[in-house]
């Protein structure tokens, strides 16, 4: 017995040991090599990416170049074999701002520069005005190949050379899948052209219309390539592949290449008509073996068969990482100057980064700006800031990045940490984080100087500004902030004024008309998450604790409302899995107008996010003769704070201000999106925009629409508020009295517990009983609410006495 | 007949004990729609409770495939464990070892606290301590490194504790009788107290392992590059589509550690026992 | 001489345990940020404060329930495990299967047992008993404590066992002849001879009762039902928000009554 022992004692060790060696062996490879990587990335995925970013001196710089022309439109450029660069786009034909009838008629040109494109030769390519491009490529000595869409199944090419004159065949793709879409193409060293469909395999295409099926992409689909010697660049679902253009046959992948992309999961998946999420260029039309690559995360240059990575331009210093940028294509004049084309949230755009040896490598000032939600706003904002600041780098990072498990209190945990450990950020958006804590604590300076001037220069509502006050201070402050609205015909108008009102509608509509869904799905998360924007601001009582009756009122509603429509367990399920991402992180807002003109329901409610919904919802009104009111109008006049804004007192305090003040600022906050500006000018812009918006008055105003559950068409178009529309919401806004409880961890419990409730899984007393237990648990332990007075030395003859306990047993 | 009863009792807290991995075994080989049948009741709430099958009704090995090779995330997290593992088990050797000797054999001044300022940070919960073990990391640069993880790891106070009970237990006339032939203190400790006290030596290396095995606070708090962690923090989404492979990958990850407690069980016993009576 | 055994490890536990402990009761007295002194306060607030109260109160009820209960249930396997030749091995290893369980399994069965529409529920429908929220009402607490000996148990057992295995069976035989039955030698002979093993073994359950914590908050959450709401349930969501010189006043009420409870536990055991 004892020798079969030592034997397993042994054994065990040795495995021990194997585990350790190989541990190590394993582990020890795959270190990071840490290099400096300021671009933020989300916490996910592996980190093993080598990838440097230049220290020392010497930097990129990116500028504006002028679009040639009247272009609006850019679809592809290229470096050609001269080593000038061209660009294939368009402009659409109006003459004297009349419209000629054909929206849609563009004249296509081919532009050629050879001074980095301060001056560009034009080409006006024929035979191609009044048609539709699908997309282009641009051929090595300066022609062109335009595909135009033509009768279904068929795409048009057109064959220009460098002088405009075009011949033109058109073709299919072999197996007629699809409708007949280019999503990309480029010219082989050959000359031969390559064409890939929408599912994602390559093809080769003959000047005789003849289309083949050319590459092996072994099950894999391509989303983008490039081409350049004879070496197909291609970038799949799952990284980089590469062929070889003679023969078809793919060459390798790349797993260096594959990082950037691997790190950004959405470049991989994602490609749109118009454009691509990423661009590659081969330095001066090499055979591949030095690669540029561009996406939003910045520039990256790549050795094939090298070890590293090295990172020339950080997306998020540059236009490159301010979102929505689609890539038309990237030219490399050598290794000091890229161009690239891309479409932006301002339009079509050249670029050109240029390397300034003397510039330093990277920013003298460095400030963190932390969130717990992702936020585009934010991002675009940083991305302004970095333009206007680029001596000035903004990391931005998000606590809660959704798919890693990571909860809101291990993201606060860290935080505190980072705080504690003098690391912390210097700008804070507080959604969702113990604001009264933070305050309490000191670590967030006042920032009334900064709302103060915004105030003067450009104006504040005033309520929103008064409600952050606190001590005389402001230690943080709303950039921006959603309303709950709840919309409907004749009487149902009116149904916000309270929950009682809206349930009783609710459940009226319900019986009057059984067949048709009363209000819109919301799964139980949605549904309570919008009556509780609406509702608590009144709940807390002047200690600090809720108030039971209150709750129960509420919960009791959302019963109400919950029972009148039965949802489906499905659309619960996928509330869980979606809503809270789309709906916290996004502020996307959960009113829906449209459903009220396809007849899916009789009434809406949820949050509306910004002005753009306003006219929205405005429109869709004037068709179904709705009309809507503040959700919860008479009780306590509430709106929802978004992007609660705080400067930490031992954080880069000057630098901060900066950076707060331009998030203030109405140049920054005239979005129509994404919450509605508290800073007045950029309200009124944004909305005396809608008097007179060009698109309606163009009567190009996009009619949406789609088709009901019977394959019914409905449909309605955009149109312009008037004066009386904006004087109704300006004074809806200026009536707001106070914010909704901001408080996460309530919210988390009343929406989990709640939940429940509305499920039948618990009775509205035991939920409500559940509910109070577990925020008072929360409010006891941030003391000072509601105990501190009574207790003292309560608490020590307490632990004496549990030290007694301890002696006795 | 109290044979019988005592068979019974016995072997119903067996069944009790082992039941989670029965249905770690089960649920390791059905398929993911199985599994979301039977536990859809609680994570979707749609209707009725949550059941359990002790037999897969379509036996399949996809999950040990998507574990096996298609999650190679689970390897590294395998070999990361290993390594955490090995080296503080080694260094609990290294430090430990010598420290619960010293502490046991020799009668010094501050004895007796310091014993029970080992006893006492042993107790500790590890949130008390966390952000000063973080800054004291932090100054020493070795945040967000497996060393992170491994160096404090391998000053834990428990083997020495284990350790401690098992050094008393070695009578002292053995110790003596050496001392008289002229063996240095050193000596004695190598020759004498590491043979004798092999056992036990084992079997707080049995308890720290699995200590070491199921750690997250630390790696949680200390390592932010996740390519870094440990097995114990495999935690894929279990109520979404992938229950099977997570239950899989559970099955896997235990492996190890009933191996190493069957191995060292006999040690264990062995090593506690003689401390405990021949103190 | 014994310095130089002690030394090296001394050094490890000194940078990486007493030091920052030693920063935790300096905090204590410190404002939770910048360099202030705060006297008692934190002392004052954190005892004050009702969810520390009920935290130390059900981590006290917690202990003082479970661990007795773990003591004799484990004794009482391990004493009926004696006798056992040839399943003892078998059945002693099944007792240690759950320790080796990795949290996030113990997690989901924990759910899919104990949820409201969990199988436990499932049974009690079936025999027609009232279901209930096993979690989120007064049998949470229960469950807890279910949790922990069940993790525990084998642990334990094995621990026992090797107290019982030893005792010389010389001493057994010699009772037998003056005539002692089971339950005389049990109080007599088995009681007295434990006694060391069994601070060991107290210690180690103490030690182990806090790591229940895990799976209550995997399982409840943060903001569990009253009941299983302990004390790092508090020291974590002070962390959270900041609070850390409650946190740190907290902890060092905790490490005296750890202090008290060892000195108490070796003078009454050991000597």
């Amino acid at each position: 017995m004892k020798g079969k022992n030592k034997f397993i004692a042994i054994v065990t060790v040795f495995v021990m040991l194997i585990m350790l060696s190989g541990g190590c062996g394993g582990g020890g490879s795959k270190q990071p090599e840490k290099g400096r990587i300021q671009s933020q990335d989300n916490g996910s995925v592996n980190n093993d990416n080598t990838v440097q970013v230049k220290a020392g001196t010497g930097r990129f710089f990116e500028n504006g170049i002028t679009l040639p022309g009247e272009l609006q439109n850019i679809n592809a450029l290229k470096r050609l074999e001269d080593g000038s660069i061209a660009v294939i786009g368009s402009s659409r034909n109006s003459r004297n701002g009349k419209k000629t009838g054909r929206e849609n008629s563009y004249s296509y040109y081919i532009f050629k520069s050879n001074d980095k494109g301060q001056t560009w030769e034009k080409a006006e390519i024929k035979g191609l005005s009044g048609k539709f491009m699908q997309n282009a490529a641009i051929a090595p000595d300066g022609g062109a190949a335009i595909f135009s869409y033509a009768e279904t199944g068929k795409i048009n090419t057109y064959i220009s050379d460098a002088g405009g004159e075009t011949e033109s065949f058109s073709f299919e793709f072999p197996d007629k899948k699809d409708t007949g879409h280019v999503m990309c193409a480029d010219y082989d060293s050959e000359k031969n052209l390559v064409v890939l469909d929408a599912e994602g395999s390559l093809f080769k295409l003959g000047s005789d219309g003849t289309c083949k099926k050319a590459f092996d992409t072994q099950g894999e689909s391509i989303n983008y390539f490039y081409i350049t010697g004879d070496t197909l660049v291609a970038a799949g679902d799952n990284g980089i592949l590469f062929f070889n253009t003679s023969n078809g046959e793919m060459s390798g992948n790349e797993e260096l290449l594959d990082s950037p992309i691997a790190k950004n999961q959405n470049l991989a998946s994602a490609s749109s008509d118009s454009g691509w999420p990423m661009a590659f260029a081969a330095e001066g039309g090499g055979n591949g073996d030095s690669l540029f690559f561009a996406s939003e995360d910045g520039i990256f240059h790549f050795t094939r068969g090298g070890s590293i990575a090295e990172q020339l331009v950080e997306g998020q210093l540059v236009s490159l990482g301010s979102g929505n940028v689609i890539f038309q294509g990237m030219a490399v004049l050598d290794m000091e100057n890229i161009i690239i084309a891309a479409g932006t949230s301002a339009g079509y755009k050249l670029f050109l980064y240029s390397y300034d040896k003397e510039a330093k490598s990277a920013p003298d000032k460095e400030i963190t700006v932390y969130a717990l939600d992702e936020s585009v706003f934010l991002r675009k904002a940083v991305s302004l800031f970095q333009k206007q600041n680029p001596d000035i780098h903004v990391n931005l990072e998000f606590g809660l990045s959704g798919d890693d498990g990571v909860t809101l209190e291990d993201a606060l945990s860290v935080l505190s940490t980072n705080i504690l450990a003098g690391k912390g950020p210097d700008v804070l958006i507080l959604d969702g984080m113990p604001l009264d804590s933070y305050i309490e604590k000191g670590i967030l300076a006042d920032i009334s100087d900064i709302t103060g001037e915004i105030d003067k220069k450009e104006g504040l509502f005033q309520n929103i500004k008064e409600n952050s006050i606190k001590d005389g201070k402001i230690y943080a402050m709303p950039v921006r902030f959603l309303i709950p609205v709840s919309e409907g015909r004749g009487k149902t108008a009116k149904a916000g004024e309270s929950l009682a009102t809206l349930a009783r509608t609710v459940t009226q509509l319900k019986k009057d008309n059984p067949s048709v869904n009363a209000i819109p799905d919301k799964g139980t998360r949605t549904l309570l998450r919008d009556l509780y924007y609406a509702d608590s601001a009144s709940w807390q009582k002047e200690d600090g604790s809720l108030d039971e009756e209150a709750v129960k009122e509420y919960l009791s509603y959302a019963g109400q409302i919950y029972a009148a429509d039965s949802c489906s367990a499905e659309k619960d399920s996928q509330d869980k899995l979606f809503g809270d991402a789309a709906l916290e992180g996004e502020k996307l807002g959960t009113n829906q107008s449209s459903g009220l003109v396809s007849g899916d329901f009789q009434m809406s409610f949820g949050t509306l996010p910004g002005i753009y919904d306003l006219q929205d919802m405005i429109s869709t009104q004037a068709q179904t003769k709705a009309d809507y009111c503040l959700l919860n109008g008479k009780k306590v006049k509430s709106y929802i704070p978004y992007l609660i804004t705080g400067i930490t007192e031992n954080g880069n305090k000057e630098t901060a201000k900066e950076f707060v003040k331009m998030l203030f600022s109405a140049k920054a906050g005239s979005s129509q999106l994404n919450g509605i500006p508290v800073n007045r000018t950029a309200y009124n812009e944004v909305i005396t925009e809608k008097l007179d918006a060009q698109n309606v008055k163009d009567q190009s105003s996009i009619a949406f629409g789609g088709a009901d559950g019977d394959g019914k068409m409905y449909g309605y178009e955009h149109i312009n508020l008037t004066k009386k529309d904006i004087k109704k919401f300006t004074d809806i806004i200026e009536s707001l009295e106070k914010p909704s409880l901001t408080n996460r961890v309530i919210q988390e419990i009343v929406l989990e517990q709640g939940s429940a409730y509305l499920l039948g899984v618990k009775s509205l007393e035991e939920t409500t009983d559940t509910i109070l237990k577990k925020v008072n648990l929360y409010l006891s332990e941030q003391g000072g609410i509601l105990w501190e007075k009574e207790t003292g030395w309560h608490g020590f003859l307490y632990c004496q006495g549990l030290q007694a306990y301890l002696f006795f047993i | 007949m109290g044979k019988i009863i005592k068979n019974i009792i016995l072997t119903l807290f067996a069944l009790l004990e082992i039941s989670p991995l029965i249905f770690l075994l089960s649920g390791s080989f059905m398929d993911n729609q199985e599994i979301t049948g039977y536990i859809s009741p609680v994570f979707n709430k749609d209707g009725g409770y949550a059941t359990w099958g002790l037999v897969p009704s379509f036996p399949t090995l996809s999950n040990m495939a998507g574990v096996l090779l298609d999650s190679p995330e689970f390897f590294q997290m395998f070999w990361n464990t290993a390594r955490i593992t090995g080296l503080i088990l080694a260094g609990q050797i290294v430090s430990g070892m010598p420290a619960a000797w010293g502490l046991a054999r020799y009668q010094f001044k501050g004895r007796k606290v310091i014993y029970m300022v080992y006893i006492v940070m042993m107790m500790m919960p590890f949130q008390v301590t966390m952000l000063s073990q973080y800054l004291v990391l932090d100054n020493l640069g070795l945040l967000d490194t497996a060393a992170a993880v491994i160096i404090p790891g391998m000053f834990s106070t428990f083997p020495v504790f284990i350790m401690y009970r098992f050094f008393c237990g070695i009578p002292e006339s053995i110790i003596e009788a050496a001392r008289i032939d002229g063996a240095g203190e050193i000596q004695i400790f190598a020759r004498l107290g590491i043979p004798l006290g092999s056992s036990g030596i084992i079997s707080a290396l049995v308890l720290s392992f699995l200590e070491c095995f199921s750690m997250i606070e630390q790696p949680m708090a200390f390592l932010k590059t996740k390519s870094l962690w440990p097995l114990s923090l495999f935690l894929p989404d279990i109520n979404g589509g992938n229950a099977g492979i997570s239950l899989c990958a559970s099955l896997l990850a235990l492996m190890p550690a009933i191996f190493v407690f069957l191995a060292g069980q006999d040690y264990l016993e062995q090593g506690i026992a003689s401390a405990a009576v021949k103190e | 001489m014994a310095w130089i055994f002690i030394l090296p490890g001394l050094a490890g536990i000194l940078v990486f345990y007493i030091i920052p402990f030693a920063d935790v009761v300096r905090r204590s007295f410190m404002k939770a940020m910048g360099n202030g002194f705060a006297g008692l306060s934190n002392y004052r607030q954190a005892a004050g404060s009702t969810a520390f109260q009920m935290a130390a109160g059900n981590t006290a009820r917690f202990v003082f329930t479970c661990i007795p209960l773990l003591l004799l249930l484990s004794l009482g396997i391990a004493v009926l495990l004696q006798g056992e030749g040839r399943y003892k091995h078998l059945l002693k290893s099944a007792y240690l299967v759950p320790l080796a369980i990795p949290a996030a399994s113990v997690v989901l069965l924990w759910n899919i047992v104990f949820d409201s529409s969990g199988m436990l529920n499932g049974i009690m429908s079936f025999l027609h008993l009232k279901t209930r929220d096993w979690m989120n009402t007064g049998p949470a607490f229960g469950v807890l404590v279910f949790s922990y000996i069940w993790k525990n148990l084998g642990y334990d057992v094995v621990l026992w066992t090797a107290g019982l295995g030893g005792i010389p069976g010389s001493i057994y035989e010699a009772a037998k002849v003056d005539g002692a039955g089971a339950f005389k030698s049990f109080i007599y002979i088995t009681i007295p001879n434990i006694r060391q093993v069994a601070v060991t073994i107290i210690i180690l359950s103490f030690l182990n009762s806090f790591k229940v914590f895990r799976e209550a908050y995997l399982v409840a959450g943060n903001y569990p039902q009253e009941q299983i709401y302990l004390l790092q349930h508090v020291f974590n969501n002070w962390f959270a928000e900041l609070s850390v010189d409650k946190m740190a006043a907290g902890s060092v009420m905790l490490c005296a009554v750890l202090v008290v409870f060892v000195i108490f536990l070796q003078r009454s055991w050991e000597t």
